[in-house]
């Protein structure tokens, strides 16, 4: 089902790119 | 002819080559190149001004952050794009994830075929694109990590890096590797896929009405595919078959020049290290434990692949040539040429293959499983050698430790924050590996997966992560992981949770160790240098080599042990009888 998969899969791989800048400012603070 | 012929000549070639293309690639990176006009103007353009570590990851981010976006829509908009003359439809949302993940992380790990799955608009404004950018921006962070070492103020500016890499470094490259290969016969055209009548009717078998069917001979742009392929270490065919295909990797000439254009640039790096930070003894260091170690996993698999017979076929009429395990094997190569790729593609994280892996002795198939584990045999241009220093960094750590000495590399200090950023480089890379393996080897999702069973079964679980982690991108094959157009009918629901879980480890395996050693470099190029008094320890010396090659080892590749054992070492082993 392309309505219910392609955005999810779309925000999924955001979410991860998200999860690097959190990782990022991480690293600031370690 | 003697097998070692081949390694030898791709090793040799390789080695005298790095030299002036290492002195090459750091006059560019420092920006001593003074390009025509037009070229500098577009320079300022991009150039926002030097970075700190921390503005250098953000906007390496941020440029990939866009790129994901870039490739989901390139790749769901397939069926409606131009440059589409064999009318390819709609992707299934998990192949769109996995191939975007795929290209975006310079992974190339194919869930698809390209020839059947990819129009051309695909296979140019997306892979094309991608292998480009991707490749530079491992380069780039070599780059900004080497200013960081070398105590500069500042880490560069990541766009005008990633300018100057792609236009020239690659295109250049490029552009001589399309004209060579299709002076050899690859093809190069927009023309669709042939339809070539048999000479013999029916050959190819007869369709609904009795009359015999035609032969589709795929074709494409793929000169303009294949030359940053390997110059980027990229590794993502043309065609599903990768470079065994014959419009791929025609003869042996070119498997040649193929396997010194994968090897040439991760083996520049390391001069170009050198270069940058005026200390050559540095570089011959890191450069005779990279070579020592590529040594050893071709030897290896040449050894147990080209000079042992297939376990299944030993003894019988077929093995009395002595010709080694031919199985998967592309013989216009030669024998050994299906070996030594193996360990070329997986040294330097590039994925493109000449044979079939799967096919491997079962000892053989351990190198280029060691060379994904390593990650650091050279590695992939940029994040092979920023894997290395982190290893050196903690080899540094270690060897401090144990002679009561304060640990510092390049007359900075190596103390407990820089510590902890070098593990969590480190570590992601097992635990990406080794928890979804044993989790798909636990569940369905593996074992329905696996086209054969026992420890053959689970090393094919094992490569594929591995594989992704690394972002390598070549496969051991034989997994059930291809689910290609969205209407494919039945539907491969098994599919899905090898597209979406390699996916994530791509990226999670891509940028968690691109952004620490960042981190870890800034870290250091902040602190004051130490002067080099006799209480140093010297880090440019065949001892110090030594404990870096005992670090990588212990470090490394001892994790992976168990699971080795559980694959690989168990098949080669036969069955237990217990």
């Amino acid at each position: 089902d392309l309505i219910v998969w392609l955005p999810s899969l779309f925000l999924l791989g955001l979410g991860v790119m998200a999860l690097m800048f959190l990782f990022l400012s991480c690293c600031e603070k370690v | 002819m003697s097998v070692w012929f081949l390694p030898l000549l791709i090793v040799g070639t390789t080695i005298l080559l790095s030299i002036p293309v290492g002195f090459y690639l750091a006059w560019i990176v420092d920006g001593r190149y003074r390009a025509p006009g037009w070229l500098r103007w577009l320079e300022r353009r991009l150039d926002t001004g030097v970075q700190n570590w921390k503005q250098y990851a953000l906007s390496l981010l941020l440029f990939n952050t866009l790129m994901f976006v870039f490739g989901f829509f390139v790749l769901a908009a397939q069926s409606s794009a131009p440059l589409n003359p064999d009318e390819k439809g709609m992707l299934a949302p998990t192949t769109i994830f996995n191939t975007v993940s795929s290209f975006l992380t310079n992974t190339n790990l194919q869930h698809y075929y390209g020839e059947v799955h990819l129009s051309y608009w695909s296979q140019i404004a997306f892979i094309v694109w991608n292998m480009f950018v991707s490749a530079a921006v491992g380069f780039c962070v070599l780059a900004a990590m080497t200013r960081g070492l070398r105590g500069d103020e500042h880490m560069g500016n990541y766009y005008l890096d990633m300018w100057r890499v792609v236009v020239y470094v690659f295109l250049p490259a490029s552009l001589f590797g399309g004209v060579i290969l299709m002076a050899a016969g690859v093809p190069m055209t927009f023309d669709k896929a042939i339809e070539a009548s048999m000479l013999e009717p029916g050959a190819m078998g007869k369709d609904d009405k009795g009359d015999p069917k035609s032969q589709l001979i795929a074709r494409g742009p793929v000169a303009a595919v294949l030359p940053i392929k390997h110059f980027g270490t990229n590794g993502g065919g043309f065609f599903g078959a990768n470079s065994a295909h014959p419009y791929e990797n025609p003869n042996a000439w070119t498997n040649y020049f193929e396997s010194v254009s994968i090897l040439i640039f991760p083996f520049s790096l390391v001069v170009m290290f050198g270069r940058l930070l005026g200390q050559m003894r540095q570089a011959a260091v890191i450069y005779g434990v990279m070579l020592s170690l590529f040594v050893a996993m071709i030897v290896w698999a040449v050894h147990f692949d080209t000079q042992q017979p297939n376990p299944a076929l030993a003894g019988l009429p077929v093995d009395a040539m002595d010709m080694g395990n031919l199985e998967g094997k592309e013989l216009r190569f030669g024998t050994s040429a299906g070996a030594t790729f193996s360990a070329v593609t997986t040294a330097v994280t590039c994925g493109s293959v000449n044979c079939m892996h799967d096919s491997l002795n079962p000892l053989a198939g351990l190198t280029p499983l060691t060379g994904m584990w390593l990650n650091c045999v050279f590695g992939g241009k940029g994040v092979g050698l920023v894997n290395l220093l982190v290893y050196l960094i903690v080899g540094v750590f270690l060897a401090g430790l144990m002679v009561g000495r304060t640990p510092e590399y390049l007359g900075k200090k190596v103390e407990a924050r820089e510590m902890k950023l070098a593990m969590l480089a480190l570590l992601i890379h097992p635990i990406l590996i080794l928890g979804p393996t044993g989790l798909f080897a636990a569940l369905s999702w593996g074992t329905e997966a696996t086209s054969n069973p026992g420890p053959h079964g689970f090393s094919q679980i094992l490569y594929e992560f591995s594989s992704a982690s690394a972002n390598n991108g070549s496969g051991f094959e034989g997994l059930s992981d291809t689910w290609g157009f969205n209407d494919a009918k039945p539907e491969p629901y098994n599919t899905r949770p090898w597209d979406i879980a390699t996916g994530l480890v791509m990226l999670l395996g891509r940028f968690i160790p691109i952004v620490a050693p960042l981190a870890l470099a800034g870290s250091l190029a902040a602190k004051k240098r130490t002067p080099f008094t006799s209480g140093t320890l010297r880090t440019d010396t065949l001892t110090f080599g030594f404990v870096l090659l005992g670090t990588i080892l212990l470090v490394g590749a001892l994790l992976f042990m168990p699971a080795a054992v559980l694959g690989p070492v168990a098949e080669h082993l036969g069955p237990i009888p217990f």
